[in-house]
Order: C-alpha cells, then sequence, then structure tokens
C-alpha cells in the first residue's frame, strides 16, 4: 500500500516443550498481518537482547532488518520505545496482544496509545487499512465476527485467534541485519511487583448450591448425579424420525433460529 | 428452640372471653409470619407465652396458622410457595460509611448476570469485606435488582461494554474518582479485558488479566502460556476467571442506586463499530458450537451428512473410527483423544457410544442418538434415542431441510 508505514513491536518467545529461543506466536501473527498489508515501509523493533537467536526468525518471514533496544533483564525500556516510535511517526503500530515472555498482562500497546494519544484497537484477528482508516476482526466466542474501525495513526493489537504466520525461510533469517540501535543504559533492575512459581494444576470447581445453604444441600450439590431416563422411540419410519428431530430441536430453540438468540 | 425448658401454651388458662379470633388467625400473613413476631404475651395465669410463628427462619405458614418446618411445605401450597427462599427472608446487611469502594463491572448482556459477572460480584464482596468496603456494581438497568442478590451495595447505571470501549474507559474513570475506589474488578474474556486494560492505563494502576485465585492478601494469574503462576498483592484492575473467589454469604446486599453524572461532551469515541456477523457453526471451533452433528461408523452416505449439518446449521463431528478411515478431518474428531464439545444440543448418527467418545459429549446440555442397534451404549447417555437406520433418518433429514 503506498505511502503506508507500519511498525511491529514484537516480543522474544521461547517453544515450551525445548525452552528454546523462537519467534512469539502473536508477535509472529502480528508481523504476518502487517506483511499481509504490503505497507510502503515496515520497521521491526524489538526491545531485549540483540543476540538471542531467535529474532532471526522474525527476518526469515520476509523482513530484511530487525531494530532492537538492547535492554538488561528486568528493566524496563518503555519510555525509549515511546521515543523510537514518536520518532519514526508510523501510520500503524501493531503488535501482539499479551507477551509471552514477560509477565503477560498486554498493557504496553494501550500506554502507547494513551502517551501518543493515539486511537487502540485490541484482539484483532484481521488488519485491513482502507481509505486511512485501520479496520480490524475481532472473533468473538460463539461464532460473532465484529469489525471496528478508527481513523489512521492507530495501535492495532493481534490476538491469538489470527491466521497462522507464515513459515520461516532459513535463508532470509541468515541474510536479516539485527541492528542494535540504542541500549539502555545499565540500571539497577526494578524488583518486579509480581512473584513467579511454577502452575499448578487449579482445583475443578465443584458445583455449589446457593449461599447460605445447609450442609447437606451444599454436599448434596457437589456430589449428586442425577440420572435422567430417555426417551427411546422404535418403529418410526425416516421420515417421522426427521420430523421427531427438528421437532425436538424447535422445542429446545436450536433450528434455525438466529445465531444471536442463542 | 434454645431457650430453656420448653414453654407450653395453656389452652386452659386462657378464659373464653379473651378469645376474640380463632388462632389460626394469627398468623394470616405469610410472610411476615405472626403479627407480633416473638412478643411474649403473659397469660392470665401468668405462664409467658411466645409466638414463635414469626421466628422459624426460611419455614412457612400454612393457611390453619400451623408453622411448617423448612423442606416439608407442599409445593402446591401457596403460602409455601411465597414464604419459601425470598430474598426478603435473608437478612438485609446495610453499610452507610463504607472505609473504601470497589468497583464490578459487569456486562449484564441479554439482561441477566453471566456466571463471569457473578465471579466479579464475588471478588469485588472479597475485596470489599476485608476492610469494610462496598461494592459499587456497574451495570445496566435491567440486572439494577438482581446486584444486590448477588452482593452488591451501590447500583451505577452505565452499560459499560454496550458502548465504545474508549468512551467506556472514561466514564468508569469518572465512577472511579467518585467512590474513590480503591479497585477494580472485571469478567473475563476479550471486552473484560480490553476495558480493563484501558482503565488500568488511565488510572495508572497495576493490571491483572485473567486472575484465577483471589483471597485477601494475594491474586493468581497464569503467564507463559499457562506455565507459571504469577502471584501479586490485588492490583487496582483485575479481570477475573469463575471460581477464583468463594460464593458471596447468605445476606442480602442493598444495591442503593447512584447517580453518577457524566459531562456530556467530555469525550468523542474515535472507534466506530461496524456491525457483526455471524460465521456459520461448521467455521468456528467444536467447543463453542451450539449445535453439533456426530456422525459414526453407521453412516455411509457423508455427503448427505455434510448437506444435512449444513441446512441445520451444525458444526460436524465424527468418532474416532470415521477419522481414521478418513471420512472426517482429524480436528474434527470428538472424544477423548480429540476435541469436547459443549454443544446444546448433540445430534449422534450411527454412533455406538464407547466410553471415550462419550467422554467428549460428557458436558452437551442435550444427546440425541439415532442408531440402529436398540442395545447401544449411546441410548444410555442419550435424551432421545430413535432407533432406526441412520442414513435414512439423514436422507429424510436431508429431503425436509435441505436445499431451503
Amino acid at each position: 500500500m503506498t505511502g503506508l508505514t507500519v511498525a511491529v513491536l514484537v516480543p522474544a518467545g521461547s517453544s515450551p516443550v525445548t525452552n528454546r529461543p523462537r519467534r512469539d506466536p502473536q508477535g509472529a501473527r502480528a508481523l504476518e498481518q502487517a506483511l499481509r498489508l504490503n505497507p510502503e515501509r515496515l520497521l521491526l523493533i524489538h526491545a531485549g537482547d540483540p543476540r538471542n537467536p531467535g529474532l532471526r526468525q522474525y527476518l526469515g518471514m520476509g523482513v530484511a532488518r530487525i531494530d532492537v533496544i538492547a535492554t538488561p533483564l528486568g528493566c524496563d525500556p518503555y519510555p525509549l520505545l515511546l521515543e523510537r516510535i514518536s520518532g519514526e511517526a508510523p501510520d500503524l503500530v501493531v503488535c501482539g496482544s499479551v507477551a509471552s515472555d514477560t509477565h503477560g498482562s498486554g498493557l504496553m500497546p494501550y500506554l502507547l496509545a494513551q502517551d501518543l494519544d493515539w486511537p487502540i484497537l485490541a484482539s484483532a484477528r484481521v488488519v485491513r487499512v482502507e481509505a486511512r482508516r485501520a479496520i480490524i476482526d475481532q472473533a468473538l466466542p460463539g461464532g460473532r465476527l465484529r469489525t471496528f474501525s478508527a481513523r489512521l495513526p492507530a495501535v492495532v493489537t493481534v490476538d491469538a485467534g489470527a491466521p497462522a504466520p507464515r513459515q520461516v525461510a532459513f535463508g532470509p533469517a541468515l541474510r536479516g541485519s539485527v541492528r542494535s540501535v540504542e541500549a539502555l543504559a545499565d540500571r539497577l533492575a526494578t524488583a518486579p511487583a509480581w512473584t513467579i512459581q511454577p502452575a499448578r494444576r487449579r482445583a475443578r470447581p465443584l458445583p455449589t448450591a446457593d449461599a447460605g445453604a445447609s450442609a447437606q444441600e451444599r454436599l448434596l450439590a457437589a456430589t449428586e448425579r442425577v440420572e435422567k431416563a430417555g426417551l427411546v422411540l422404535t418403529g418410526l419410519d425416516p421420515d417421522a424420525a426427521a420430523a421427531r428431530i427438528i421437532d425436538d430441536l424447535t422445542q429446545f430453540g436450536l433450528f434455525r433460529t438466529k445465531p444471536e438468540d442463542s | 428452640m434454645n431457650d430453656g425448658p420448653r414453654k407450653r401454651i395453656d389452652m386452659a388458662a386462657r378464659p373464653p372471653a379473651t378469645r376474640v379470633r380463632p388462632r389460626s388467625d394469627q398468623a394470616r400473613d405469610p410472610v411476615l409470619g405472626a403479627v407480633n413476631p416473638t412478643e411474649e404475651t403473659a397469660s392470665p395465669s401468668g405462664r409467658i407465652r411466645r409466638d414463635l410463628r414469626g421466628t422459624v427462619p426460611n419455614g412457612s405458614v400454612g393457611p390453619t396458622g400451623r408453622v411448617r418446618a423448612p423442606g416439608t411445605a407442599s409445593a402446591s401450597s401457596a403460602s409455601a410457595a411465597v414464604a419459601d427462599n425470598r430474598p426478603q427472608n435473608r437478612m438485609m446487611r446495610v453499610i452507610d460509611e463504607p472505609a473504601y469502594s470497589v468497583l464490578a463491572v459487569l456486562s449484564g448482556a441479554k439482561g441477566r448476570l453471566s456466571n463471569l459477572d457473578k465471579a466479579a460480584l464475588e471478588a469485588a464482596r472479597l475485596l470489599a469485606d476485608q476492610g469494610g468496603g462496598a461494592v459499587v456494581a456497574i451495570v445496566g438497568e435491567a440486572c439494577g435488582r438482581e446486584v444486590g442478590d448477588a452482593g452488591a451495595d451501590r447500583w451505577v447505571n452505565l452499560q459499560a461494554f454496550e458502548i465504545m470501549p474508549d468512551l467506556a474507559s472514561v466514564r468508569l474513570e469518572i465512577v472511579w474518582r467518585t467512590f474513590q475506589a480503591r479497585c477494580a474488578v472485571l469478567p473475563d474474556d476479550l471486552d473484560g479485558r480490553d476495558l480493563g486494560a484501558r482503565l488500568a492505563t488511565r488510572l495508572g494502576t497495576a493490571f491483572g488479566p485473567g486472575v484465577h485465585t483471589l483471597n485477601a492478601t494475594v491474586a493468581v494469574r497464569s503467564a507463559q502460556q499457562g506455565d507459571c503462576d504469577l502471584a501479586q498483592t490485588p492490583p487496582g484492575v483485575m479481570t477475573i476467571l469463575e471460581g477464583a473467589a468463594r460464593p458471596v454469604g447468605p445476606e442480602q446486599h442493598e444495591a442503593r442506586p447512584v447517580v453518577v453524572s457524566f459531562p456530556p461532551a467530555a469525550a468523542q469515541t474515535r472507534m466506530e463499530d461496524l456491525g457483526t456477523v455471524f460465521l456459520p457453526a461448521d467455521d468456528i471451533p467444536l467447543e463453542e458450537a451450539s449445535l453439533v452433528m456426530g456422525g459414526g461408523a453407521g453412516v455411509s452416505d457423508w455427503a448427505r451428512f455434510t448437506s444435512a449439518a449444513c441446512a441445520l446449521n451444525a458444526a460436524r463431528a465424527g468418532t474416532r473410527v470415521v477419522c481414521d478411515l478418513g471420512f472426517m478431518p482429524r480436528d474434527r474428531q470428538v472424544g477423548a483423544s480429540g476435541r469436547i464439545t459443549n454443544a446444546r444440543c448433540y445430534l449422534a448418527f450411527g454412533i455406538s457410544g464407547a466410553l471415550q467418545h462419550m467422554q467428549g459429549i460428557e458436558t452437551c446440555e442435550r444427546v440425541v442418538a439415532i442408531n440402529s442397534d436398540p442395545h447401544a451404549p449411546i441410548l444410555k447417555r442419550a435424551d432421545l434415542a430413535i432407533i432406526a437406520d441412520a442414513d435414512q433418518v439423514l436422507a429424510a433429514l436431508d429431503r425436509r431441510v435441505g436445499g431451503r
């Protein structure tokens, strides 16, 4: 698209099975959406370790260069990131909705949008740009597809429901350049507010009785299995059986109803 | 009755002249019980009489004035239906001077509180009860009465999820400052996380999406694709998953409506909603479809199966046998080693009902089975079973609904 400058912010990722560095799944989807926009200028920006081999996987998707803000572990690169984006003045900033390598709150795009005073469109599946407006589709549960649009410049986050990113090609991955653009001065890493521990399996929530129920009622609610007797029909000819099924679905409200009624 | 030796009502001691009304009329009001609950009167002989009709909790009073113990009232009696389990029977807890406020932003879609909304209210109640705070529920008008039962002390009429998120976050900030809130909880879905993040950035507080365990001191959520748990003191804005906090206690809460004025031209939205479309059931993830049609080894005409499923707007699924043979793609396999459906109705054509397949349809509300074998195990699970040839029934179904 002529005249479109897109900045893509990508985090580092690692494989959940082997812990090897690789492209982040949502970051890759964000880059995929940006590449599909066919922009005139694509800026790929990462804040982290320039020597991370996983960054080359982003280059292998067909990008010539990635700019890295060298950040020691635990430091916050956000001010430098904001400065960089304001300096480059892209039309669209695309990123994943949560990063998998950090605390994963997904707050950074919102901070960016607030500080730049741009609108933000979150959890996009597909991103389009038409007539200086960014148009996104969101996949909502139950098969609903919602469309939002906002004027450029805007921030867009892409979530895990977006189409799968293209494969990584080894040649371009090697040939692309990783450029370290600024270095965060060595600062004391701030103590994280969250403590990290390995995940424990959550107890399955038991069905509970209404609040204020007696102990017996609560026990029955949690343990009772209602045995229902189904209806068995024999000797129906196929047409009658089909009619019965349709009647049943109609009674249950699932026959040809509009999806928004369900 | 734990007030010492049982006080007996001495019938003989009461002179007939003072009996102005029959005894049964004393407890005429089925809701309030006795007209003078727990009033102690002295009989002419000096014995103390206590009318217990008004004091039996959750009990009901029958038409003759006899108090029925809870659980023994017959369902057909009108007074039982009126008195039992009415919210007014629960104690009302009024908080007039809260130390702080906790906002609960609820979606209230379709005019009722969803499970996630109730989870958010439970979490807000937990955070408020630590220090004598009040829960402020922010939901539309249709749910205004319901939030009191679910634990809200105040109610602000604002449909935060029906207006544009950027406008909603501006209004929520106004509500936050009005109540001087300490934290805000939202339900954990796509819109809840979006609104929560916007609110957190406006307020400058920490944000914790997807909290799955919450108690007074610690909020825990998962990160790094579920590998890690992050634990922290409850942040300013959180989105809550179901089952994170314990259920709200038996007390009724006030849900006092509070009017918050939003300056009309303070914020304009920069987003535009271009509408919502509904995808056909076959194109959405199998776990989200509400009507699923499953085909098993008893189906041989798969073209008919597909066209019938398309006509009914049902998502197609198959058993392991069918996927092994290649009639259905592997990502449509339902069962222990496949996917789990949460459908409202599952139509099982030619499926025998092996245990592993049943594990995939455990949470389905209704199962309709069409099988030619009257002893198939699926008949035990099916709510409606039709003993007929699956292919023929599919053909008939296709004739009836297909092509429209």
